[in-house]
């Protein structure tokens, strides 16, 4: 998966490029269980670059939200727009995940 | 666009989704469809391959796929053709929405994302899924 990994105000920032699909869904899965390590982790995710994502990643998403949350730890997306932000509606996952508009908005809230 | 359809031929691997995802968008945008159509075409196409590779061959990574692309007036047609087990939506229990997790979303998604979606269980054994999208007058470079 096709992904870099910056540090903003405590926020492991998490870029993914490209379609997100069955064929990387594992891959996420160990990527974000990777960052996801500790009741200290704040890990968000960049979908801005990301063309689409199917079921199987938005079932990533949504184990990686309550994993994070049975750890104390704070996971959130950003930067969704087009299809892969209307998938999130479509599927009403986006009553459970904490998605923000932008990486900045999405630092600041899960930051210290 | 040709009738019959152009075809594509690809393996049952997850890794081949891409390909066919790539084949079909390329007919897609010469036919006229915008951003928004042309990413619910790709994203109901991937929903469907991966239901063939997950349910009609139960993960076998040996067998035939076709993917093919008709464009009948406004009327595009995606179509996804498989040998394997057939699959009865009467049988099926989708995802509830209102309890999120993994699995369980791709019928509906295809549901949502499609003007209509069909399955013809075929004399040869298998499935002809098609994926149908109408394209209005604001996408017609006519």
């Amino acid at each position: 998966m096709d992904h870099e990994i910056s540090e903003e105000r405590g926020v492991k920032v998490m870029h993914l490029h490209g379609p997100i699909d069955v064929s990387r869904a594992m891959e996420l899965r160990d990527l974000l269980g990777a960052q996801i390590d500790s009741a200290s982790a704040r890990v968000l995710v960049d979908l801005s670059d990301v063309s689409l994502i199917d079921s199987s990643g938005i079932g990533i998403l949504v184990t990686a939200h309550r994993r994070a949350d049975g750890q104390g730890a704070r996971f959130g997306l950003a930067g969704a727009a087009g299809t892969v932000a209307r998938v999130f509606e479509m599927t009403r996952t986006n009553k459970l995940l904490s998605i923000y508009d932008t990486v900045e908005e999405g630092v600041a809230a899960l930051g210290d | 666009m040709n009738d019959p359809p152009e075809t594509l031929t690809i393996t049952s691997r997850a890794e081949c989704i891409d390909d066919a995802r790539q084949w079909v968008t390329q007919r897609v945008r010469e036919a006229g469809f915008g951003d928004e159509p042309a990413g619910e075409i790709e994203l109901a196409l991937t929903e469907a391959l991966a239901n063939v590779i997950e349910h009609a061959y139960r993960g076998a990574d040996d067998k035939r796929i076709d993917v093919g692309v008709s464009l009948d007036g406004e009327v595009l047609r995606v179509l996804v053709r498989d040998w394997g087990a057939y699959f009865d939506p009467a049988s099926y229990r989708g995802r509830d929405l209102d309890d999120p997790g993994e699995g369980g979303y791709g019928v509906f998604l295809m549901s949502q994302l499609m003007d209509d979606v069909t399955r013809e269980p075929q004399p040869d054994g298998g499935t002809l899924l098609t994926l149908i999208k109408t394209r209005t007058k604001d996408e017609s470079h006519d």
